[in-house]
């Protein structure tokens, strides 16, 4: 029984943000009965089961933690936690116990994400984490007027000394061996805590490095943490003093309250950075009502903001601004978008914040000026500076240390520098290291370790901190360890964790949604009389080799009539995943199956993905159909049914022993007759479908073979098409069109569908002009137009032209994005690639959520299901959209870079084993300022090509030409050859490419055989420079 | 205004007058019984509740605080608005709402024109022509509302004023935008050691108190009745509402019955007797008494 024993009242007068005072009235219910969380307390009048239920609840109320190792306990206040969280990870909290705590609320509000960490750290059972309610029990409540006016911080420590007090009185009856510690962030506020204690609890109280030192024979990996927390204390102290004979690398930033009344009046502006991919001199800030991104150039005016921080800008005064800045990156809207949304997701997050913010951004006159001047500014491009930071994105990355002798001159350069202006003594230079990012958005940021040898090779994960105006470099503290570097597992997990792709196993209360018999669940009979039984149809389905997620099957027969009978069969995923249920949710979360080179990361658990829906051969499965009856002359849908149904695949096939069958004459059997006249209908709605002006774009796709362990990729191709291919896909865009099609019609309101805009002249112009150069036109009033215009773009004796023309038309066009119907009007949500007024995502939801919540929506469009309200509401559906949209363009970016990574690892163990230069036909891009891009037509890899001693290149970026060694001039879409090489340089592994020479797609120009000799010539001595002796002699051999 | 009485009631309740009977029992110049608490609502600057008459009839009144531009031509005068509220005002379930929102109307007007100056509005100035703290004062009344109430009305609003507390502010210029901006120095907890951060108004001491008095002309002596119910207001040839402060200065006086002030009770006899201050005198006395109770607790 608990009793409320007291009541208390406190009243206060504050001021709020919106300049109001209010009178505010807290009212605590104080008990005495609050069990202080050790087990078999003889003290704490409660039972070990119920205990265990209180242990791990986290409470938006006040709360403090207690854990325990062994005879152990630590003290730990909810601010000191959070603190720890961040710069250090799981590990540090495995085996640790805490306790504490003042207002949540406070900490809640302030920084949600760290919130969220740590209540996902310690809700794990293993962690013996307890959370003590100090501010509801008597004997530590403190009263909140006998400690005004001493800060927050004085206000904790005031209250989590009283816990510990009282901790260490009720303990002391207990057995000697159970000692408890406060645990504090460093090493001064230990100081401060023992000034509060009296007599021989002071001995209890410990600082980080002193927890680290006590436990590192149980855990030796704490070591790496240690040296943070003095750091932190010793920089800033180090800022406090003047300093002298120190100059400050960066101008100072302006104060929060400085910069909010700034865009109060219109002084500055705000938004958010986006780091160009290609060099960090570059960030553009994209601001609405603003017809041009507004550029921050150089590091200086950057003034030490991360890519993805809101920040606050001025103005740079008009001689400033840039004329003919042109980006040093290709148009790939794909990755703009991402960042975008990567973004948002944090902005989802603080959105009262923001709402504040964009309240004060008032519309005043001396504002418009500005925003006048800059719309009407056609020529050159708009420059701003950074001021300061509003609000950092606060995310973790991963990345690498670099050893010092490793370090590349201008990185060691600026590690001196450091070391000078922070005044490190010699000794200690030691722990410092660069740590270099995997993303190159962000710059390199130093960070200490007592061992940093134990990190060296070693893929980590890092919080960017602080970035002090003296330093050259921000400061980064370690999280967590991924595992050796170069290891295919550890980068794909980097990779994962950079995209934000949750890998964490499907939690204990998803798995107990699936069928309870796992594997050996057998359809039960009611199921199948509720449904249309078509077992004894020929059923198969055609995949990628390998495939284990099979949610597609197909069947065609001819009816008695003559029809043809199609049907398209889908996974019934929604059988298993209700609406609502835990499995549910966490789909609804991931969003998308996220597919890399040698994993997987599902959005359902395995045993649903591989095996209860996957339509397997010789299976019985439930699935969703579309069955059509196709009229055998016209090639028609005469009728259009969906139902649920009850399946037999007779074969689960992929696309190449599909092939073979449709091809060898003298297989006569159903099956093979059955996909001959699929085939043969989808060659004619393609056609069709190309008639009306759908497009056929292009992106590079390349496929792996792997070694026996998966470890490394033995050989890289570009993806075989085969007809098969095309058959699946039309009876796909059929299928997904017809459900498009009903769900309109019966939920006109909150239908989810896919759009895909037409691109706006603004951002295909450079794609345009690119074009109108090499002679061809483009139009894109319609889709029909454009597809008439790339299919004119060809060249001569050069079918890779045809392909890299509508690489580029894919990539300067928008992707399609899921919506909520309610959002949009129906003219509006034409999909512009497909050509076809509404489409949807319909056949494939063991990887999509969308295809779950169409499926949804279908079956309660023929009456067999009803809908949740969720699925009504078209606020919570167009948000699902957007988490949708986000997490498919970090999937999408994930697997990109695994294909990056892959190639890279290729292109090393190639070298690696023949000693080779390798040498590859390519094409070139576009040529701008940053340089000349290349992609490869044969692995569809591009790059920017390197520069080197021999090929010195000259850029007109105006013409769009380079001339190389003062002698060969190449253009956009010249044709070259490119020695590739697998390069790794302070960590950023990336592919180089060196001109080799240019391929004589041009015959008219003389002179070009001796060029290429001098060139080759040029390569020998490279050689010698690289001391490859071997290689000397290969190369020497082949030229010969 | 509860149910109209007739002729003969009149006759009957008059008669009682007359000879200083009333229904209840008390005298002609009685109070009714009523008791008074201060700080009930907790969140408010200040506030009391007031229960009266047999039938227990509550008033809960509460004053908030906001800071207001004041207005141009009393830069220096802060604001207050009486806002009354009965069940009947609050929701169309009841009966009679029309007639409860005329009587509405006609309280805030007597509130409005009796205790517009209910404390030295000077005092609620934090900076001259920019800040000024605007008062809400809020009145529930758990009952029809009628003029019955209007002294205890007026009582539980005096009593809110002296609960009233104010935390001290600063007012400071900003040199980047050149506009004054009020800040609390702190935040202040409200507790015995934190008086002298809040400021409680001077004038609320001395602020008026409405006492309403019903008169009939008699050719043998004319009868005053203070503290009437709805019947006995339906009686009077003449009804005033008056506020008045401890030294017996009048703030207002309001008519809610009578022809013309000169005809009634002002040229009665009675007044010119000097008879009103001997009436009003024990009164406010007996309330002086029971405030300054109220502010020891």
């Amino acid at each position: 029984m608990l009793l409320t024993s007291k009541r208390v009242n406190t009243v206060k007068f504050r001021k709020l943000q919106n300049g109001k005072i209010v009178k505010q009235v807290e009212e605590q219910y104080i008990r005495s009965d609050i069990p202080c969380g050790i087990k078999n307390c003889p003290f704490c009048d409660i039972n070990d089961s119920k205990i265990n239920r209180i242990l791990l609840r986290i409470s938006r109320l006040q709360s403090g933690t207690i854990a325990e190792i062994g005879s152990r306990s630590y003290l730990i206040s909810l601010r000191t936690a959070k603190h720890c969280q961040m710069q250090s990870s799981q590990t540090l909290f495995q085996n640790m116990l805490i306790e504490s705590k003042l207002n949540q609320d406070n900490f809640y509000i302030r920084n949600i994400q760290a919130f969220h960490g740590l209540k996902n750290l310690t809700e794990q059972e293993s962690r013996q984490i307890y959370y003590f309610y100090n501010e509801n029990f008597a004997e530590t409540f403190v009263q909140e007027s006998l400690i005004q006016g001493k800060g927050l911080d004085q206000k904790i420590k005031t209250k989590v000394s009283q816990v510990y007090q009282w901790y260490c009185d009720h303990l002391s009856g207990i057995t000697e061996g159970h000692q408890i510690f406060l645990l504090t962030e460093n090493f001064k506020s230990k100081q401060e805590y023992i000034k509060m204690m009296k007599g021989q609890n002071q001995e209890g109280v410990i600082s980080m490095e002193d927890f680290i030192l006590m436990n590192q024979e149980e855990n030796p990996e704490l070591l790496n943490f240690m040296g943070f927390a003095d750091e932190h204390q010793q920089l800033e102290d180090l800022e406090m003093e003047d300093i002298d004979g120190v100059e400050a690398l960066y101008e100072d930033h302006l104060s929060f309250e400085d910069m909010i009344q700034g865009i109060k009046e219109g002084k500055y502006f705000q938004g958010r950075l986006n780091v160009s991919r290609v060099t960090l001199d570059d960030a553009t800030v994209s601001i609405d009502y603003l017809n041009q991104d507004l550029l921050i150039v150089g590091l200086q005016n950057q003034n030490r903001a991360l890519n993805g921080d809101i920040v606050c800008l001025e103005i740079l005064p008009e001689s400033l601004w840039l004329k003919d800045y042109k980006s040093g990156q290709p148009m790939n809207i794909l990755e703009q978008e991402a960042v975008n949304y990567m973004e948002n997701k944090n902005a989802d997050l603080a959105n009262d914040n923001d709402e504040d913010l964009r309240r004060a951004e008032e519309e005043t006159k001396a504002r418009q000026n500005i925003i006048d001047k800059i719309n009407n500014e056609k020529v050159k491009r708009v420059t701003a500076k950074v001021m300061g930071v509003l609000k950092k994105m606060n995310k973790t990355y991963g990345g690498s240390i670099i050893k010092p002798q490793d370090q590349a001159p201008q990185t060691r350069k600026k590690f001196e520098q450091f070391i000078k202006n922070n005044r490190i003594d010699r000794k200690d230079i030691e722990k410092y290291r660069v740590f270099v990012p995997y993303n190159n958005q962000l710059p390199q940021a130093l960070i200490k370790s007592v061992k940093p040898e134990a990190l060296e090779n070693k893929r980590l994960i890092v919080r960017y901190n602080k970035w002090s105006m003296y330093a050259p470099f921000p400061q980064g503290q370690f999280v967590k360890l991924i595992g050796e570097e170069g290891k295919i597992a550890t980068e794909s997990a980097m990779i994962l964790h950079e995209f934000n792709v949750d890998t964490r196993p499907f939690s204990n209360k998803v798995l107990q949604c699936l069928p309870k018999d796992g594997a050996n669940w057998k359809i039960p009979q009611e199921e199948i009389n509720k449904r249309l039984d078509i077992r004894h149809l020929v059923v198969c389905s055609v995949d990628p080799i390998g495939c284990k997620d099979i949610d597609d099957a197909l069947h065609c027969r001819v009816l008695p009539n003559g029809n043809y009978e199609v049907g398209v069969h889908i996974a019934d995923v929604t059988h298993f995943v209700r609406p609502g249920s835990e499995i549910d949710k966490e789909a609804a979360r991931r969003c998308t199956t996220v597919y890399m080179v040698e994993r997987r990361t599902d959005m359902l658990p395995g045993l649903l993905t591989e095996n209860l829906c996957s339509i397997r051969g010789g299976v019985e499965r439930l699935v969703f159909s579309v069955i059509w009856e196709i009229d055998s002359k016209t090639i028609l849908p005469v009728k259009t049914s969906f139902t649920k149904s009850v399946i037999k695949s007779a074969a689960a096939l992929d696309y190449y022993t599909a092939q073979d069958m449709i091809d060898n004459p003298s297989d006569k059997s159903e099956l093979t007759e059955g996909l001959r006249r699929l085939l043969k209908i989808a060659t004619i709605l393609r056609d069709r479908r190309t008639e009306k002006g759908a497009l056929t774009l292009a992106s590079p796709e390349i496929k792996f073979k792997m070694d026996v362990d998966r470890e490394n990729p033995t050989d890289v191709s570009e993806y075989q098409h085969v007809s098969t291919h095309y058959m699946i896909e039309e009876f796909m865009l059929l299928a997904n069109i017809a459900v498009a099609e009903k769900i309109v019609w019966h939920y006109p309101s909150f239908a989810i569908l896919r759009r895909h805009p037409q691109p706006k002249q603004k951002e295909v112009q450079e794609f345009i002009e690119q074009m109108a150069k090499q002679g061809f036109e483009m139009t894109i009033d319609s889709s029909k137009s454009f597809a008439e215009s790339l299919d004119r773009a060809i060249r001569q004796n050069d079918q890779f032209f045809n392909k890299i023309v509508r690489i580029m038309a894919t990539r300067c066009m928008h992707q399609a994005v899921y919506f909520c119907l309610a959002d949009f009007d129906i003219q509006e949500v034409f999909h512009y690639g497909l050509a076809v007024p509404v489409y949807t995502h319909f056949t494939s939801p063991i990887r999509r959520y969308a295809d779950v919540l169409v499926h949804r929506l279908l079956a309660a469009a023929i009456d067999i299901q009803s809908l949740t309200n969720d699925m009504t509401d078209k606020f919570k559906m167009a948000r699902q959209c957007d988490q949708m949209n986000r997490k498919n363009r970090m999937a999408a970016l994930a697997s990109g870079a695994s294909v990056q990574f892959n190639t890279y690892l290729y292109f090393k163990n190639l070298r690696e084993k023949s000693n080779e230069d390798v040498i590859e036909d390519a094409i070139v891009m576009k040529i701008t300022r940053a340089g000349i891009y290349v992609m490869i037509k044969k692995y569809g890899i591009e790059g920017l090509l390197a520069e080197e001693e021999e090929s010195k290149f000259v850029i007109d970026s105006e013409k769009e030409e380079a001339i190389i060694n003062g002698q060969v001039s190449i253009q956009a879409f010249s044709n070259i050859k490119v020695r590739i090489v697998a390069q790794s340089i302070e960590f950023r592994r990336q592919i180089k490419l060196f001109f080799k020479e240019k391929v004589s797609g041009d015959p008219d120009k003389p002179g070009q055989k001796r060029k290429n000799m001098e060139e080759s010539k040029f390569d020998a001595e490279d050689e010698v420079d690289l001391k490859d002796a071997l290689s000397k002699k290969s190369k020497k051999k082949r030229r010969n | 205004m509860k149910q109209q009485i007739c002729e003969n009631e009149k006759v009957f309740i008059v008669d009682g007058l007359k000879q200083g009977i009333r229904r209840d029992g008390r005298g002609n110049l009685d109070f009714r019984e009523f008791k008074i608490e201060l700080g009930t609502i907790p969140h408010a600057f200040g506030s009391s509740s007031l229960i009266f008459g047999e039938e227990d009839i509550n008033i809960i009144c509460a004053i908030k605080a906001d800071l207001q531009k004041p207005l141009p031509s009393e830069p220096n005068k802060g604001q207050i608005r009486f806002h009354l509220e009965s069940s009947q005002t609050g929701s169309s379930l009841f009966t009679r709402e029309e007639q409860s929102e005329l009587n509405k109307n006609r309280l805030t007007s007597i509130l409005n024109a009796l205790y517009g100056n209910i404390i030295n509005r000077e005092e609620l100035k934090v900076f001259e022509g920019q800040f000024c703290w605007f008062l809400n004062v809020d009145i529930l009344v758990m009952e029809e509302l009628s003029l019955q109430q209007i002294d205890f009305i007026g009582l539980a609003i005096r009593s809110a004023f002296l609960d009233f507390q104010l935390p001290s502010v600063n007012a400071t210029l900003n040199n980047n935008t050149g506009k004054i901006e009020v800040g609390l120095v702190e935040e202040i907890y409200e507790d015995q050691e934190n008086t002298d951060k809040l400021e409680t108004l001077k004038s609320a001491k001395n602020s008026p108190y409405i006492l309403s008095i019903g008169f009939i002309r008699d050719e043998a002596e004319d009868v005053v009745v203070i503290d009437a119910d709805d019947q006995e207001n339906q009686c009077f040839d003449q009804l005033l509402h008056i506020s008045v402060d401890n030294n017996l200065r009048i703030y207002g006086i309001e008519q809610s019955k009578g022809r013309s002030l000169q005809s009634g009770l002002l040229s009665s006899k009675f007044f010119l007797q000097g008879n009103l201050t001997k009436i009003l005198k024990p009164k406010i006395i007996e309330f002086e008494r029971i405030s300054q109770k109220l502010i020891k607790y």
